[in-house]
C-alpha cells in the first residue's frame, strides 16, 4: 500500500469541540496557579505535623520525668495495696496512719463552730446552707 | 497573531512579570500538535485533554530548568509522550484485564466517537494501529500522520534512527495486513 508511505502531514480525523483551543491556555494557566497555591498549603500542613509531634514528644517526655514529684499522696486503698506485696511493711505504722487520718476532720464534739463552718466551706458547701444551721 | 521563536518565549519566561504571559504563548504555539499526538494514542477526547494539561502542567514547572539542549520542540514532544504512555499503562493496569481488553475499549471509543471526522477506511486504519505495539504505534503516528524525520524522531524517543526505521517498517506490514484481513 503505497499511500502509506507517503511523506507528509496527513489528516487523522480527530476534530475538538467547538472553541476547545482557545479557551485551553486559560484552562492550563488556572490550573497552574492552583497548583501554586495548594504546593504551599501542604508545606505548612508538614510543618504543623511536625511541629506537634515535636510537641507531643516534649510533653511526654516532661511529664515522665516529673512523675515522682507530683506522684499522689498514698491513699488508704493504695498503702493497703503496697502493704499486700511488701511483707516488711511495719503494721504499728500502718495503724498510726489510719488512725491520723481520723484526726484531720474537725471535732463536732468540741463545739469547734468557727473550726466546722471553716470545714465546711472549704468543702464546697453552700453558704445560706451554713447560715440555716447556725 | 505575532509569532515568537522559541528562543524569545523562553527568553521572555526567565521574567517573572513576564512568566504567565510567555506560558500562554507557548501552549497557544504548540497545544494543536501535542493535542493530536496525544489523542492519537488515547483516542478519546476527554482523556487527551487531560493528558495535555498534565503535559503543560509539567512544562511549567520544569521550563524554568530547560537549559535548551534540545529543542523546545523535541523537550514538549517528549513530556507529552511520557505523559501520554504513563496514562495508557495506568489505563491498562486499572481495568484489571489483559491488553486485549483494553485495546477492544479503545476500539469502541473511537466507533462511537462524536469528535471522529474521518473516513471509513480511517477509522479502520486507526482499529489497525490500536493493535500495535504501543512503541510502533507511536513511531507509525509520528512518522505517517505528523511527517516526523527519524533524526527529529530519535530525538524525542531516545531511540537509534536505525531501530526506528525497523520499527516502522514493521508497523506497515503489520497495518497492511490487518486491513486485508478486514
Amino acid at each position: 500500500m503505497d499511500w502509506m508511505k507517503d511523506r507528509g502531514k496527513k489528516e487523522d480525523g480527530f476534530r475538538v469541540p467547538e472553541g476547545y483551543f482557545e479557551v485551553l491556555p486559560g484552562r492550563i494557566m488556572e490550573r497552574v496557579r492552583q497548583e501554586r497555591t495548594a504546593v504551599p498549603l501542604r508545606r505548612r500542613f508538614y510543618r504543623v505535623a511536625v511541629a506537634a509531634a515535636v510537641a507531643l514528644f516534649l510533653a511526654g517526655g516532661t511529664w515522665f520525668a516529673t512523675r515522682e514529684a507530683f506522684a499522689p499522696s498514698p491513699t488508704e486503698q493504695g498503702l493497703q495495696a503496697y502493704i499486700l506485696n511488701n511483707e516488711e511493711v511495719d503494721e504499728i505504722l500502718l495503724y498510726d496512719f489510719l488512725e491520723q487520718e481520723e484526726e484531720i476532720t474537725p471535732d463536732e464534739k468540741n463545739g469547734d463552730e468557727d473550726a466546722l463552718i471553716s470545714y465546711l466551706l472549704t468543702e464546697g458547701v453552700d453558704e445560706n446552707m451554713i447560715t440555716e444551721l447556725y | 497573531m505575532e509569532s515568537y521563536s522559541d528562543q524569545e518565549l523562553l527568553d521572555l519566561f526567565t521574567d517573572p512579570v513576564q512568566r504567565e504571559r510567555a506560558f500562554t504563548l507557548i501552549v497557544e504555539k504548540y497545544q494543536r500538535r501535542l493535542y493530536h499526538h496525544i489523542r492519537r494514542l488515547v483516542i478519546s477526547h476527554e482523556d487527551a485533554d487531560d493528558v495535555l494539561q498534565n503535559t503543560f502542567v509539567k512544562v511549567w514547572k520544569g521550563l524554568g530548568r530547560f537549559r535548551g539542549g534540545s529543542e523546545l520542540f523535541t523537550w514538549l514532544y517528549r513530556i507529552a509522550t511520557n505523559e501520554a504512555l504513563n496514562f495508557l499503562k495506568r489505563e491498562r493496569k486499572n481495568l484489571f484485564r489483559p491488553w486485549e481488553g483494553y485495546e477492544r475499549q479503545l476500539e469502541e471509543t473511537l466507533e462511537s466517537d462524536e469528535h471522529f471526522s474521518g473516513d471509513t477506511i480511517l477509522k479502520r486504519l486507526h482499529k489497525a494501529l490500536l493493535r500495535l505495539p504501543e512503541k510502533q504505534r507511536l513511531v507509525f503516528n509520528l512518522r505517517y500522520f505528523e511527517g516526523m524525520r527519524y533524526e527529529e524522531m530519535s530525538r524525542i524517543l531516545g531511540t537509534t534512527e536505525g531501530a526506528l526505521k525497523a520499527s516502522y517498517h514493521h508497523a506497515v506490514k503489520k497495518v497492511e495486513s490487518y486491513l486485508r484481513e478486514d
